[in-house]
Formats: C-alpha cells, structure tokens, sequence
C-alpha cells in the first residue's frame, strides 16, 4: 500500500493554502470540485491521507459572475507571485486576437512548491440543460487574455455545496460523482496520457468512474446507507437543475457504470487509477470496487429509474 | 435424503460386517446410495461446503465398516474443478485417521450425472453407478421427500420445550411428514436409550431432555443442511440487525430470523454482544429458493457457501418447517431450536448452551413429571 511522502500536504493543508490565496471577497464564488473537494471532506487533515492531486480544480459560481471573480482571483495571485503554469501543453496566454478556441485554461502555480497547481473553471450558464458541450468564456487580465471552461453537468456541484472554514466551498462527493456518471453514458475512447497514472494511457471514463467508485467507497466507509441517501440527493439535484430532462437523466445515470462492469479489462483500469488517487492510502482490490458498484446500482442508481 | 437407512440392527449388513457392529456405531447415518462394498453420497454444487459434510459422514460410517468398503462422495457440479476437489480429499486425508483415509474417495459429474469424472485407480465401472446415484438423488429432491428421523427427534424436542404433554404417533406423523416406518425406528431409538415415555393410547413424550442424543442429532442435523452463505468483499455490510430490519419490505415470502439476533427474542441473556452474522430461515422445495432478496438487504454480498466466516447464512429448509417460523411484532422469527443450530454452526457453543440450559430450565419448571 503507498503512503504518503513527508512532504505531502494533507486535504485540509492544501485547501486552506488555496482558499487562503483568493481574495475574500471572491471566496463565495469560489466551488472546489475533484480530487481536492473529496480529499477535504473524506480526509480532512489525516496525515496518513495526503493527496497526490496536481490539478486543484476551483469553479466560479454563479456563472454570471465567473468571469469577473476568476479575473480579480487571476490578477491577484499573479500579483503574490503566482505563475502561469506554463509546462508541456500548456501554452501562453493569449492576446485580443486569439480565438477562443485557442486560449490557455487559467492554470497557475503557488510560488515555492511544485505539488499542485489552481486551474479556474466556470459553472454552467442557467441555459445549459446539462448537455455534454465544453463552453468557453474569455477571461481577459493583465497578464493576457485565457479561457474559463464549463462542463454540462458541472453543474451538479453547485447544488447546495459544503463550506471550509476558510470561506470556499466545496462540491459534494454525490454531486461528482453524480455529474461523472451522466458525463459517460459509455465508456468513450477519450484517454489521459499525463502520466499520473503511469506511463499508459488512461480511458477518461474509466478513470471519472473509477473516481465515482471511490466517492461511493469512501462514503459507505462513513455511513452503510450511504447509497440510499445518494439517491435522493440526485432526485433533488436533477429535478431542481433539470426539471424538463430529470427523468431522462435519471434513466441514463447508471449506464456508463453498467459498461464498465461489463468489461474487466475497464473495470480494472478504473481500479488502478482508484489506487492511484483517492483511495491511494487503502489496499482496496477489484472485489471491494465490485461490491461498492452493486451497492450503488441497487441502492442509488435503480431507485431512480424505477 | 436417506436412501439406505443403516440399521442399528445391522440387518442391512452382511455377516461379516456385523462383527464390526457395535455400541458406538451411529444409528441415524445414512447415505444416498450403496453398491457392493462401496458407500456413495452425492453432493450438491456449487461450492464444497455440501460435500465437506458427507465426507464426514462418510468416514465416521466406513469406521463401523469393514476395511474393505470404501466410500466415494461424487460433487454433481461443474463449477468445481477437480483440482480443487482433490485438494479437498487430501485436506480431509490429512485430518482423518489413515486407515479411513485411504478408504476415501471423491468424483465429480455435472448435474444430470453425466460426465463422471473418477479418480484413475478406481473401477470405471463406478461411473454408470455414480450416474444413477446422481440421477436417483436429484429425483428424490424434487419430490420434496418427507421427514427423516431427524425430524422426528425436533419435532420431540419441540414440543416438549413447549411443554405440550404428550402426543399421538400419528399426529407426530403428519406434522413431520413422514412415514410411519420413519417415525417409528426414530421412536424406538429414542425408547431404547431410555428417554422416551410411551403411553398405553399410542401417544409418547420425552421423559425429559434427550442430553446424549442431542449433539449426535445437531452434528447430523447441520451436516443435512443446506445454507446459502454471503461474504462482503468490501467491509461495508449492514450490520446484522439491521439487514434483518430490512426483510420485511425486501421479500413477501416468509423468512425467519434466526441465529444470534432471533435467539434474542427468546433468550434475552444471550451473552453476545453482536451478532457475527445474520442468520435467516426460508422455508421452501428443494431446488426453488428465490434468495433474490438478499440483494435487498445488501446488494454488495456475494453467495460463497463455502466462506467461513459469512456475513449472511440463509439456512434452507424444508417447505413445511415454516410452521416453526413465529411473528413478532410484523417480523418472523425462527423458533429456539433453530435458532440454536444456527448458533451452533457459527461455533458458539457457550452461548448456544447457555440458552438451551435456560430452554430445560424453563421447561422442567413449568412441567408434571412423567413417567
């Protein structure tokens, strides 16, 4: 089992670094989704716990206030000596001219440590109806110009966020996992070649629904009912978000996860990268994953589509 | 299911074989079926739990037997591979005396009997007769057979822990459903070792608790038994009483609980903290068990019959013990004889005897002596 290194931050070290960076009055607008968010709420500052996370995902909300927040937080960190992560593909900002299309994600890099970098995020518009289209909005600093990206079902995780100490919130475990079950209707040939899970390419669904596997672990570790109450916090989500397509999308919510179980060579790639990441600090086999995917098919995902 | 009955009397062994008779041998032993000097159970899939039991059964008959019988206990299952079952023999070889070793043998075939794969030095002729045997048992399960003496000695102890007085034959008979032949060697077995009072209106009773034939009869009674166990790969299982909690809106058939959270209900000292398991009673025909339910209770459990230390045993019995069952408060519970078996599966004999300590107790203080 891996532990973790004495240099690694905790979950609860790392957020507060972040939160502690953004202006306070941004901090409100300011969601934490992915691994950190999970990390916080499962792990909190348990030193046996510490993330192996690079990418610290920080989501503007509400949408119409996400390009204004993410400029002042932008301009702001670049002022305390920030800088824009600059490494492999990703590129320079741009200028005026620059499509959107080809503008850099706002990714910037906390001065004097390496282990993780912020990248910005908007929450869906009130007009996406959680359609799976990237959208794009030009944040325009004084360093240049970058895009703010959101996701369909992004979304979900504005639905009544938890609150850190700190002022930042951050998404809730059913809500991810919620919006990485609708984002993989199947299991999509789109990989990861970064290299945090080894140096072969990772299928994106698997490792979204690996992590939905871990979020549902990690949170049956907390409570054996777990799956239940999952289930209708989604029914809550969807009719509240999507109240036209919610039973729609409950219908096709379990889909991807029935994919992935019919396939052992998926469903073990979707382990991996659960030992890779989450559940890192814990010897959790394919059986224990198996068991945690029925449980949420029966007590989460059926009772929607019933 | 008993096919050959083997007689205290011997009147089934051959002359030779009576010489090997004696005080000890087990009186209500049976296997499926016999062929020359050979004893043959069958065992049903999928996993070894059933065939565990009647290798044991069957080393204790072939050590009342002559050194040249042996005994053969074929698995009709292709799920085992015969790796697997020899690993099996040989654990069992290693744990039992060598002279009754040796005499051990197993053999698998798939469900109907066909393809009956034997071990290299045995008479292939065996095949045919494993056929038949496999063939002869599947049919004795689905007609659902009737009582066993077994059922004769629970049906005693019932009703004398209840303390009913005493009960005709016949009625014993028809509430156990089985023959009168049946009802009759279990009685006579009973009257010979003294415990039984039989009165001039063909109706008997217990003089009191049957001690000596008890722990023969639990031993016999689990090894008969067929119990479908779930493990939980992930830690994560609902804990005993609250996957009991959970029943009656899993299922509408009626399940007893039974094991350490029914033997609460009627041994409320029961000096158990928590409950290992979940121990649970459906009554039903041979080979129809809809356990479907039990993903309503924890869709993560997995069945292994063979596990060791299952999270969830649902013992299976037959159609008519569901008399037994008794509702509690919306709930069925499995009656205390039952739930002291499952006890007693489980391994925990203290508990387990401290209640039907109590039961005797109970009962000896509230009855008119007889006899």
């Amino acid at each position: 089992m891996p532990r973790p290194d004495n240099n690694e931050l905790t979950p609860a070290q790392v957020m507060e670094q972040v939160a502690r960076a953004i202006p306070e009055a941004c901090r409100s607008n300011v969601i934490i989704i992915g691994s950190l968010a999970a990390g916080y709420h499962f792990f909190g500052n348990d030193q046996s716990k510490a993330i192996r996370t690079k990418d610290v995902d920080a989501m503007f909300s509400p949408h119409a206030m996400a390009t204004g927040a993410a400029r002042e937080v932008t301009e702001t960190l670049l002022a305390a000596d920030w800088t824009v992560r600059r490494e492999g593909e990703f590129g320079e900002p741009g200028d005026a001219n620059t499509p959107d299309d080809q503008l850099p994600l706002v990714r910037l890099k906390p001065p004097h440590q390496a282990q993780w970098f912020l990248e910005l995020m908007s929450a869906p518009g009130a007009d996406s109806d959680g359609e799976l289209i990237k959208k794009l909005d030009r944040v325009e600093t004084q360093a240049g110009h970058f895009a703010l990206c959101s996701f369909g079902f992004l979304g979900l995780a504005e639905h009544v966020p938890l609150t850190t100490e700190w002022g930042v919130r951050y998404a809730r475990p059913e809500m991810m996992a919620l919006a990485n079950l609708l984002h993989h209707p199947t299991i999509g040939t789109a990989i990861i070649s970064g290299g945090f899970f080894g140096p072969t390419p990772v299928k994106r669904a698997n490792k979204d629904l690996g992590r939905v596997l871990a979020l549902a672990y990690l949170s049956l570790e907390q409570d054996r009912d777990a799956m239940e109450k999952w289930s209708e916090a989604w029914r809550d989500a969807l009719t509240t978000r999507y109240p036209q397509r919610a039973a729609d999308l409950m219908a096709r919510i379990g889909l991807g996860l029935l994919d992935l179980m019919g396939s052992r060579d998926d469903f073990n790639e979707a382990v991996r990268t659960c030992s890779l990441g989450l559940l890192r600090s814990m010897d959790i086999g394919p059986d224990a994953l198996e068991a945690t995917a029925r449980r949420l098919l029966a007590e989460a995902i059926e009772p929607l589509t019933q | 299911m008993s096919l050959t009955i083997h007689q205290p009397d011997g009147s089934k062994s051959s002359k030779r074989q009576s010489t090997y008779q004696s005080a000890l041998k087990p009186n209500v032993r049976w296997v499926d079926s016999q062929w020359g000097t050979w004893l043959m159970e069958i065992a049903s899939g999928p996993g070894l739990r059933d065939m565990q039991g009647k290798l044991m059964n069957l080393a204790v008959l072939l050590d009342h037997e002559p050194p040249d019988v042996q005994a053969l206990c074929t698995i009709a299952s292709e799920k085992v591979t015969q790796e697997r079952l020899q690993n099996e023999l040989a654990q069992m070889r290693q744990v039992i005396r060598p002279d009754l070793a040796m005499r051990l043998h197993v053999a698998r075939s798939d469900k109907s009997g066909e393809n009956v794969l034997l071990e290299p030095s045995l008479p292939s002729a065996l095949k045919e007769v494993v056929t038949k045997a496999v063939r002869k048992a599947a049919n004795a399960r689905r007609r659902s057979p009737g009582g066993t003496q077994l059922d004769v000695f629970a049906y005693l102890i019932r009703s004398w822990l209840a303390d009913k007085g005493p009960i005709l034959v016949k009625d014993i008979q028809k509430a156990v459903g089985a023959s009168h032949p049946t009802v009759a060697a279990g009685l006579e077995q009973l009257k010979k070792q003294g415990v039984l009072h039989r009165l001039s209106d063909r109706s008997v009773e217990l003089k009191g608790f049957p001690r000596d034939e008890w722990p023969r009869w639990l031993l016999a009674t689990s090894q008969a038994r067929k119990i479908a166990r779930y493990v939980d790969p992930s830690r994560h299982a609902r804990a005993p009483h609250e996957m009991a909690a959970r029943l009656s809106k899993a299922t509408k058939q009626n399940v007893a609980i039974s094991g350490v959270v029914g033997a609460l209900q009627h041994f409320p000292d029961l000096d158990i903290t928590s409950a290992p398991r979940l121990d649970l009673c459906i009554a039903t025909e041979p080979g129809r068990e809809d356990l479907a339910f039990v993903r309503k209770l924890d869709a993560g459990l997995v069945r292994d019959d063979d596990a060791p230390y299952p999270v969830l045993a649902v013992h299976l019995l037959p159609l008519r013990l569901d008399k037994q069952f008794v509702e509690i408060d919306g709930s069925f519970f499995a009656d205390p004889l039952e739930c002291m078996v499952a006890l007693y599966d489980m391994k925990l004999y203290e508990p387990a005897n401290e209640m039907l300590e109590d039961l005797i107790r109970r009962q000896e203080k509230s009855a008119k002596p007889v006899g």
